[in-house]
């Protein structure tokens, strides 16, 4: 025991020097920070004053009502621009227009492009929105500015044009616009989940948790797997098994390496959990330094901990131990590169179920998941984070993964044992096979 | 050698091994193999690539388990204090090369058992001993290869084992470090320490051991206390040094009626003579032949000697090639 206490001592102690990890450990919650920043600035700098000119030819005066669509002081054109099917995307700011209106009348149309187009230049305006005469008729309308590849801003420029010509022909038809606004009028539509327990807070942060609970499983499984691979390929390419082997077992070489290696691994999510800890607490205020707010977080019960603590640790054992199988197997780096890709497969396999979990953490596929040992790492903990997990189901999950890596982990050590000091060609199936039957 | 302990004593055998077998696939490692090393000795386990010697002493190390046949370390099966007793310098030399190396030789300490308060001095002072004291805090991957050998070496007898086991130690080593590990190795064996020294160089082994082992093709050829081995093999010898070594010579000496076999090293020959034969006689023939002698000295015959009376004549010219590639 206490040899194999040596070994988890030199994999942690040797992991957590590497530059790897620090950087690891430090860019995480940067990468947070630097996430939740990101977002306040986007909402606050993302949108602008822009200037745009509307050139309207019509005779019914169809540009003045796209400017009263666009332009904020006059409150009245909100509820139209949401009627005509612009996004209520209320916790976006959005950028404010204003509008200088030129109807065209007689004047002559390039001269006036000539000179708008040098205010254009001048950065005077954003834009020349042009109103031709039968638009009303199905005629085009032409947007020329600056801005022309900002999605939102056309979006609203092409709603509000939409909604005025909308209304212009319903005029047309002797059809109140104002009735048809009113008729039009958006629904409030809001979504709590519910599934057992109260749940509060927004639904996205929900997801947004639930999300990064499974991602977290992978990237560490991921990397701490691979690490493990690239340790046991080391060990064997370098010659260094043979002294570590006279002196302690295979088994006990294998588990120390995987815990040690796992233990820095545990280290490294614990950290960014404690700094995103934190920054949830003291996240209004850093959100607030920036001049934003922070969604409301999600309540979850105490007992995802639990869950996501074992199905982390399980799911690394797990791959782990096939990572080292792996490493034992291949004679080079190349070798163990074709070796892994089915092992990443399985956790692709995993991933891809992260989407249906989240559309419906009881259905089929989420319940299959968690039943299957290799993905039941990953979908657990979303499950468990979303709703409410039948106890049998949870209890059944536990079993199956722990038996599954118990296994893995014994076959392993029978790979390892022999495949550690074989060298040359890389065995056939057939002679791992012999390997595990005679180990 | 005068302050040598007696070997044999009355302390059981470190090494007992009874009917070892060892099949790779279809390849016989091992088949067979009876083998004892007695407390104290310096025993050779000799013989060409492919004999055994490494399979033998992984199984010793449970690293391999043997197809069948018994080991008994200290006079019990292998136990991992049976294994704690020992230190092993294996042949593939390989350590982290981006340890530390007093981290590393921590490490390998408390994988026998010592922990690091009772290591850190012995570190230190084998470091000190071997002109190493300044790279202590130096990564493995920035010391010489010589120098890495060293710290394997260290490595192997930092927690003071009983049984030191080198695989093939000084190869590799310029001729400085060979005198340097010799000497120590010299030290051990004063300490009392069985040595049991894996080694295809026959020459060496002879000079440095009191036992031997010489295995070839996964079987034993014969073993025991080098001066019984030779006592036992009978047969007389004679070295003799030609003045001139020329073909004609040879061919010459090799006619001789006496003469059952020549073994040459340059102009210095060893001639197996034939049951019945005496050096008196080989001496008048050699003369009336014509031959001028440097020397001329009846001789116990050396292990090679043995060993190419035994497994015969192309065997023994394989391993000899061989030897002469690792000395390029």
């Amino acid at each position: 025991m206490s040899r194999t206490w040596a070994v988890v001592k030199r994999e942690f102690t040797e992991m957590i020097r590497t530059k790897a990890f620090v950087i690891g450990t430090v860019l995480g919650p940067a990468f947070m920070v630097g996430l939740i920043a990101l977002q306040v600035l986007m909402a606050k700098t993302g949108a602008g004053e822009r200037t745009i000119a509307i050139v309207d030819a019509t005779e019914a005066g169809l540009g003045s009502r796209v400017s009263a669509l666009l332009a904020p002081a006059r409150a009245s054109g909100e509820g139209e621009a949401g009627a005509a099917g612009s996004r209520g995307d209320g916790d976006v700011a959005r950028s404010r227009f204003e509008v200088e209106l030129h109807p065209l009348g007689d004047r002559d149309r390039e001269a006036l492009r000539a000179e708008l187009l040098a205010r254009v230049e001048a950065k005077e305006l954003d834009g020349i929105l042009w109103i031709p005469s039968g638009v009303a008729a199905g005629e085009g309308v032409l947007y020329e500015g600056r801005n022309a590849t900002n999605i939102a801003e056309l979006e609203r420029v092409r709603g509000a044009v939409q909604v005025a010509v909308q209304g212009a022909r319903l005029s047309a038809a002797g059809i109140d616009p104002a009735r048809v606004g009113e008729a039009l009028r958006p629904i409030a539509f809001d979504a709590r989940k519910v599934g057992g327990r109260a749940a509060s807070g927004t639904p996205m942060a929900l997801v947004m948790l639930t999300y990064m609970l499974g991602l977290v499983v992978y990237m560490v499984v991921i990397l701490y797997g691979q690490a493990v691979l690239r340790g046991v390929l080391e060990e064997k390419r370098d010659r260094i098994v043979e002294v570590v082997a006279s002196s302690i077992r295979a088994d006990q070489l294998l588990v120390g390496k995987v815990v040690g290696i796992g233990a820095a691994g545990l280290l490294q999510v614990s950290i960014w959990i404690a700094f995103a800890a934190f920054a949830l607490t003291r996240g209004e205020l850093i959100a607030a330094r920036f001049g934003g707010t922070l969604p409301e977080l999600p309540a979850v019960p105490a007992s995802l901990g639990g869950v996501f603590l074992f199905f982390f640790l399980a799911g690394f054992f797990l791959y782990a131990s096939i990572f080292s199988a792996m490493g034992a197997i291949a004679t080079s780096d190349q070798e163990a590169q074709q070796l892994q890709f089915p092992v990443i497969m399985l956790l692709v396999v995993a991933i891809s179920m992260m989407m249906p979990v989240l559309n419906d953490p009881s259905g089929t596929i989420a319940v299959v998941g968690s039943i299957i040992p290799f993905t039941a790492p990953i979908v657990m903990p979303m499950r468990a984070a979303i709703t409410e997990i039948p106890l049998v189901e949870l209890a059944g999950s536990v079993v199956i993964v722990t038996l599954t890596a118990l296994g893995v982990l014994w076959v392993s050590a029978k790979i390892y044992r022999i495949g550690i000091l074989a060298t040359g060609k890389r065995p056939s199936a057939a002679e791992v096979w012999r390997w595990i039957r005679t180990a | 050698m005068t302050s040598m302990r007696t070997p044999s004593g009355s302390a059981e055998p470190v090494i007992e091994l009874r009917g070892l077998r060892k099949r790779f696939g279809a390849v016989t490692a091992l088949s067979g193999l009876d083998l004892t090393v007695p407390r104290g000795a310096t025993y050779g386990l000799l013989g060409p690539n492919g004999a055994g010697k490494t399979t033998t002493i992984r199984m010793l190390l449970r690293i391999f388990e043997p197809d069948a046949g018994e080991i008994r370390l200290f006079g019990s099966p292998i136990t991992q204090a049976a294994l704690d007793r020992i230190g092993y310098l294996p042949e593939e030399r390989g350590l982290y090369r981006r340890m530390r190396v007093a981290r590393l030789l921590t490490f390998l300490a408390e994988l026998k058992g010592v922990p690091p308060r009772e290591s850190a001095p012995r570190i230190r002072a084998w470091l000190e001993r071997l002109g190493l004291a300044d790279r202590a805090e130096a990564r493995l991957q920035e010391l010489s290869k010589g120098n890495q050998q060293k710290i394997q070496f260290i490595g192997a007898v930092l927690h003071e084992p009983e049984l030191v086991i080198l695989d093939e130690p000084f190869s590799g080593l310029d001729v400085i470090n060979q005198q340097v590990l010799k000497e120590i190795v010299l030290d051990l064996k004063r300490q009392g320490r069985t040595i049991l020294f894996c080694t295809h160089m026959i020459e060496q082994a002879e000079k440095t051991c009191d036992h031997v082992c010489i295995l070839a093709r996964g079987e034993k050829v014969v073993d025991g206390r080098i001066s019984e081995v030779r006592r036992r093999h009978g047969g007389t010898y004679v070295a003799l040094r030609l003045d001139r070594w020329t073909p004609e010579a040879s061919a010459r000496l090799k006619a001789l009626p006496m003469v059952a076999g020549l073994r040459e090293e340059g102009s210095d020959v060893e001639v197996s003579l034939r049951p019945g034969s005496d050096a008196q006689e080989l001496l008048r023939a050699v003369v009336a032949a014509g031959l001028h002698l440097k020397r001329f000295e009846e001789v116990e015959p050396s292990l090679e000697q043995i060993f190419l009376d035994r497994v015969g004549e192309e065997a023994a010219a394989s391993w000899r090639q061989e030897r002469e590639v690792a000395h390029v």
